[in-house]
């Protein structure tokens, strides 16, 4: 899988697979030490019900391990329902 | 340790002997493997790359620790670029 850049991703709209729109990226959280990937920092759209998510202030986390595809947008599948 | 990727930007970058490699501009990660990949540093000391480019990725796996500053090792390959040069590397 190609390599993408963390500026690229930043601002990039993140859309449920639903076709929902949930937010925009506005950072990304990962462990320094393994290297690994834990989430993504989203600011959600107002009218977004983010009861479902993991709050970290006015926004919200989206687990990577939820992503699905990364191209001009992000597109997540929530494992709940 | 769990950080936010933006707060890295701009970190100075060193090798584990002292050696300055430049500031990080940007970070590579790997969306499928969820890793960090590297680490996009600019403004690079042109001894250790005589690069003619804006910057170069350091692959995650040499990157020792990231704290105030980001440490890396002194890789093998970066060595012999200084000693072709005919410098004296301990």
């Amino acid at each position: 899988m190609r390599k993408i850049f963390t500026q690229k991703l930043l601002d990039m709209k993140v859309i449920d697979v639903d076709g929902s729109e949930i937010g925009r990226v506005k950072n990304i959280i990962a462990d320094v030490r393994t290297g690994m990937l834990t989430d993504l920092v989203v600011k959600p759209e107002v009218e977004l019900d983010t009861s479902a998510f993991k709050k970290d202030g006015e926004f919200i986390l989206v687990p990577f391990a939820h992503i699905r595809a990364v191209g001009d947008i992000i597109t997540v599948e929530q494992r709940k329902k | 340790m769990r950080v936010e990727v933006t707060s890295l930007y701009g970190l100075d970058v060193y090798t584990d002997t002292g050696i300055y490699v430049g500031k990080v501009k940007d970070v590579a990660i790997d969306i499928k493997e969820r890793k960090i990949a590297g680490i996009a540093v600019g403004n690079v000391n042109k001894d250790l790359f005589p690069v003619e480019g804006k910057g170069v990725i350091i692959p995650h796996r040499w990157v020792l620790a990231i704290g105030d500053i980001i440490l890396i090792k002194q890789v093998e390959r970066l060595r012999r670029k200084k000693e072709e040069r005919g410098e004296r590397v301990e």
